[in-house]
């Protein structure tokens, strides 16, 4: 009944309501950004004084030091672990991007023979664990002398089949009667793929480009078994290093994590447009 | 039916001729879905399928990769039956496992929800709630290594201001498995929460102009509407996390190395050990399979669970 | 000259026979209809012309060359989609000349057959916008455009119209009809319409279950339908049907029901008679029927009127017989009244008769 009777005058029991649940709402989303950045704004005080000393307060913003940054850009051998965590998180990346959307393509267009055994396979090996396929792959890179390369950094992350899903789901939105036009306008198979269903794919990719990205970025046992060399070794087992090395200079590790989450955030700022195309817009559902 | 004969030309009346396709065609036809999924294919043979037999191939194997490798029969699995840490390490994944989850996931509905509702600075929000999920384990576990130092943490200064004394988070046992789970929700729930959101935001809109004409109110719509709904993302998400979170490795390994004693000792963090401090190859490969066991398991009892809901 | 010859076309899918045997020729510069309702195989027999499915068995033939492996863009036809298909990631000229492009067409001749298709489908001024920024209309008559710049031997059309408001889609079927005799062209269309079918088309042909039913001018198909089928499907409101007999009056042979006696001429009574095996269906058009008050005649069929339907040039009358409900479409300056008992009057010029047991019509 009330609700009837505020379509005519204010219900002020109503308002009162919506504007606590309003207040709760921006408290808990508050606070939950404190959570979330307060440690990291703690991290970054550090980082940014000129010797490390056990209090820290907000003021250092006003004069910040950047000599934990100048020692860890160009004293210490993080500028290489950098270098290599972004070669290796783009090109697995981008051949990901690539194997998987073919496949996630025929997947989700294509009749062949074994088609859905092969996926139900592929689904399957999501649920292996890591250090199942980590020891013989190991073997094989030992013995194929892949140790401290590029490669034995790359490949193995390129076997994971979640993308392979991503695509299937997302290509099988794209109508199929796009894919007769483009057979009539005399498109090849591999002509459809390049010029129909790519460029329909972009939130998708962003999606699977975005997950992969992090997941190579973060990748940390596979690299510390293989990667043991600062030539190639990437960030997380080099970040990890950090503390007992230099018997934990809180300064240089500070610098050195927050270095280290720069580049996520910038794809991630760059990539959250693509997202939220993605995933439907800004659309609200209430009110 | 006059009408269809007289259609019919007059060839029609000869015997039916078995169009062959040209061979072109029909390996076209036959090969051609196969180059589309044969990069996949090659990659994942040789660092999934391949792996995959050689691990178990390997349970049967004693010996050290310089030495070599010899056949033992059943002998890894008889020491790991009587292997107390491997057993302590796998309580404790399971520990971990079985707290982070309905923590995580809860929060990331919650933040989800809220996001959901009609408010200012939305973009605003996600970017900061992001921000530890774009960290990578290693870099969250050095920040908060960093935050849980017993003399100066940040957790500890906190704790002097109300006049409580320093405490030894990582050194005390009790402490280490909520601190990864802490740390997990403080660096996962971002993640999990762009996923709900997404779901979230699928849903069409009418159902909710539907069920608020029906009387429900907006928490109402939300337990009716709303969760029913996501049960798909959510069961995608709780089965994901389950096979993740069981392989806790980057949090212990940087922040404790297992300690103190065996209280922060995981599965893969044994396994760890066992292959690559110890060289015991065959041993490490059996617990691993015990793992990959318990996973199955996990994946199947959850997927019956959620279909028994999805049906009632 | 375009001529689709289809010979004895099998398609199946998995246990389904979408397409059921069927053998047709498409006349060149004709608009051929095919019409059935949804799953009824037209729009696979369709896709099997333009090369995007593979006939299980069976021959297709454009200008008597065998294409049943000729890839679509080789067999020189065109095709508009009931969704449009535009590529939403490309700019109206873009769709339109993609195909051109692919063909390796000449750029001068691209620009002129782009011009010129834009300035009769009004499309000049929205050249570079994308799908998106079109309405319904223009996204349609871009699809249009897509396809007749490709001055294809055959048009192939999956339900085109079926997505435009009701308006929009009678002007079109007129911008259709234009097109056709402009071009010249020789079109296949796809439509459960029949309206369509009876507006549009040279010839018709009715599928059901994936099999042809009847092959001919729309008004030959709805004034002899070859079986109950197509009787029902042709004609908006279906056509009536009672359960009859057969039965010598005197001289005369009468059409029996239950609660009526219908005269027929001598020579269809004669025929009738000789097969009447399991009783027949009386078929008669709504507009073969007319009301007249119950006593002023004791010919014709009591009824009940039940609902009153004013269209304004006609009206229409339904009217319960013996617990089933006739549809008459009589001059709306016949006005009825609900509960009135009448008798309905057919016209034994325009009646139908179909065997109870294979449907087919008896004459």
């Amino acid at each position: 009944m009330s609700a009837v009777t505020s379509a005519y005058k204010p219900d002020r029991r109503l308002q009162r309501n919506n504007r606590l649940k309003d207040v709760a709402t921006y408290g808990v989303l508050v606070l939950a950004c404190v959570a979330t950045t307060g440690p990291i704004i703690f991290l970054l005080a550090t980082s940014l004084k000129e010797t490390y000393t056990r209090t820290v307060d907000l003021s250092v913003f006003l004069s910040p030091s950047w000599t934990n940054y100048h020692n860890v850009w160009f004293v210490h051998p993080f500028r290489q672990w950098m270098i290599n965590s972004l070669i290796v998180a783009t090109v697995v990346t981008v051949l990901i991007l690539f194997i998987d959307s073919l496949a996630g393509y025929a997947f989700a267009r294509k009749r062949f023979r074994g088609r859905d055994g092969l996926f139900l396979v592929l689904l399957a090996t999501l649920m292996i664990p890591l250090p199942v396929t980590l020891l013989p792959t190991f073997l094989l890179a030992n013995r194929l002398g892949l140790i401290n390369t590029y490669q034995a950094l790359i490949l193995p992350g390129l076997a994971y089949p979640v993308g392979v899903f991503m695509m299937r789901q997302f290509i099988q939105t794209i109508p199929g009667e796009l894919e007769d036009a483009a057979r009539i306008d005399g498109m090849s198979d591999f002509g459809i793929y390049i010029r129909v269903i790519l460029p329909l794919c972009i939130p998708g990719l962003a999606v699977l480009g975005l997950f992969t990205f992090t997941t190579s970025w973060s990748a940390f046992l596979w690299p510390l078994i293989v990667a043991t060399s600062d030539s190639t070794r990437t960030i997380p087992p080099g970040l990890a290093t950090i503390p007992g090395q230099y018997n934990t200079d809180w300064g240089l590790a500070t610098a050195a994590t927050v270095s280290s989450m720069i580049p996520m955030l910038i794809i991630f700022l760059i990539f959250q447009r693509y997202l939220r195309q993605g995933f439907g817009g800004g659309r609200t559902t209430k009110g | 039916m006059a009408d269809v004969t007289q259609a019919v030309p007059g060839s029609a009346s000869a015997p039916p001729r078995a169009a062959v396709a040209p061979l072109s065609v029909r390996l076209n036809k036959a090969f051609g879905p196969y180059l589309f999924i044969l990069p996949k294919l090659i990659v994942f043979s040789v660092f999934m399928l391949y792996p995959l037999i050689r691990a178990i191939m390997l349970t049967f194997q004693g010996g050290a990769i310089l030495s070599g490798l010899s056949w033992v029969g059943f002998r890894n699995y008889r020491r790991i039956i009587n292997d107390d840490i491997f057993w302590i390490g796998l309580k404790n994944s399971i520990y971990y496992t079985v707290m982070v989850i309905p923590s995580v996931l809860i929060v990331a509905i919650v933040l989800a929800g809220l996001l959901n509702r009609q408010i200012r600075f939305r973009p605003l929000f996600i970017v900061l709630l992001i921000v530890p999920t774009v960290s990578s384990t290693v870099a969250a576990s050095v920040i908060w290594s960093y935050m849980l130092q017993t003399d100066g943490g940040l957790f500890n200064r906190i704790l002097g201001l109300i006049g409580l004394g320093p405490v030894n988070w990582l050194g005390t046992s009790g402490y280490v498995i909520p601190i990864f789970v802490a740390l997990e929700v403080w660096r996962g729930a971002g993640f999990y929460t762009i996923l709900f959101l997404a779901s979230m935001q699928s849903i069409p809109k009418h159902l909710y102009d539907a069920a608020s004409i029906d009387g429900a109110t907006g928490l109402q719509s939300f337990r009716l509407v709303t969760l029913p709904l996501m049960r798909p993302t959510i069961l995608f998400a709780t089965v994901m996390a389950t096979i993740w979170n069981l392989q806790l490795f980057d949090s212990p390994y940087v922040m404790t190395k297992g300690g103190p004693g065996y209280a922060s000792m995981t599965v893969v963090m044994y396994i760890y050990q066992q292959a690559f401090r110890f060289d015991s190859m065959g041993l490490a490969a059996t617990m691993s399979l015990v793992l990959l066991l318990l996973i199955m398991t996990l994946a199947v009892v959850q997927l019956l669970f959620f279909r028994k809901e999805v049906q009632f | 000259m375009a001529e689709v010859n289809i010979q004895n076309i099998v398609k199946t899918f998995g246990e389904i026979r979408a397409v059921d045997d069927v053998t047709l020729t498409i006349r060149d510069r004709e608009f051929l209809v095919l019409l059935g309702p949804s799953g009824c195989g037209k729009t696979t027999l369709l896709r099997m012309i333009a090369g995007l499915e593979e006939p299980t068995s069976g021959e297709i033939f454009i200008d008597e060359k065998l294409v049943n492996f000729t890839p679509p863009k080789d067999r020189d036809i065109s095709m508009v989609f009931q969704n449009y298909a535009l590529y939403p990631h490309m700019d109206v000229t873009n769709n339109i000349t993609l195909g051109l492009r692919l063909h390796k067409t000449p750029k001068d001749t691209i620009k002129a057959r782009l011009a010129n298709a834009a300035s009769w489908l009004q499309l000049s001024s929205l050249l570079d916008r994308t799908p998106r920024q079109l309405s319904g209309g223009q996204q349609q008559r871009v699809a249009l455009g897509r396809s007749v710049v490709r001055e294809p031997k055959v048009f192939l059309m999956d339900e085109p119209l079926s997505n435009l408001d009701a308006r929009l889609r009678v002007n079109m079927r007129a911008e259709l009809i234009k097109l056709h005799r402009q071009l010249g062209a020789t079109i296949v269309y796809v439509t459960h319409d029949q309206s369509e079918a009876m507006t549009m088309a040279t010839r018709v042909a009715i599928m059901r279950n994936g099999v042809l039913q009847q092959l001919d001018a729309p008004l030959k198909v709805y004034r002899q339908p070859a079986n109950k089928y197509v009787a029902t499907f042709m004609g908006n409101p279906e056509m009536n049907f009672l359960e009859a007999g057969i039965a010598r009056d005197g001289e005369d042979w009468v059409l029996t029901g239950s609660t009526f006696r219908q005269k027929l001429p001598a020579e269809r009574g004669e025929a009738l008679s000789k097969q009447n095996g399991h009783g027949f269906w009386l078929g008669v058009r709504p507009e073969a029927i007319s009301i007249v008050p119950e006593s002023e005649s004791d010919d014709g069929i009591p009824a009940i009127i039940d609902v009153v339907s004013p269209m304004g040039g006609n009206t229409l009358v339904y009217a319960i017989v013996d617990g089933e409900t006739l549809v008459a479409d009589v001059p709306s300056d016949v006005e009825p009244s609900v509960g009135d008992k009448v008798r309905l009057v057919l016209d034994p010029t325009r009646i139908h008769a179909f065997d109870r047991e294979s449907e087919l019509a008896l004459w």
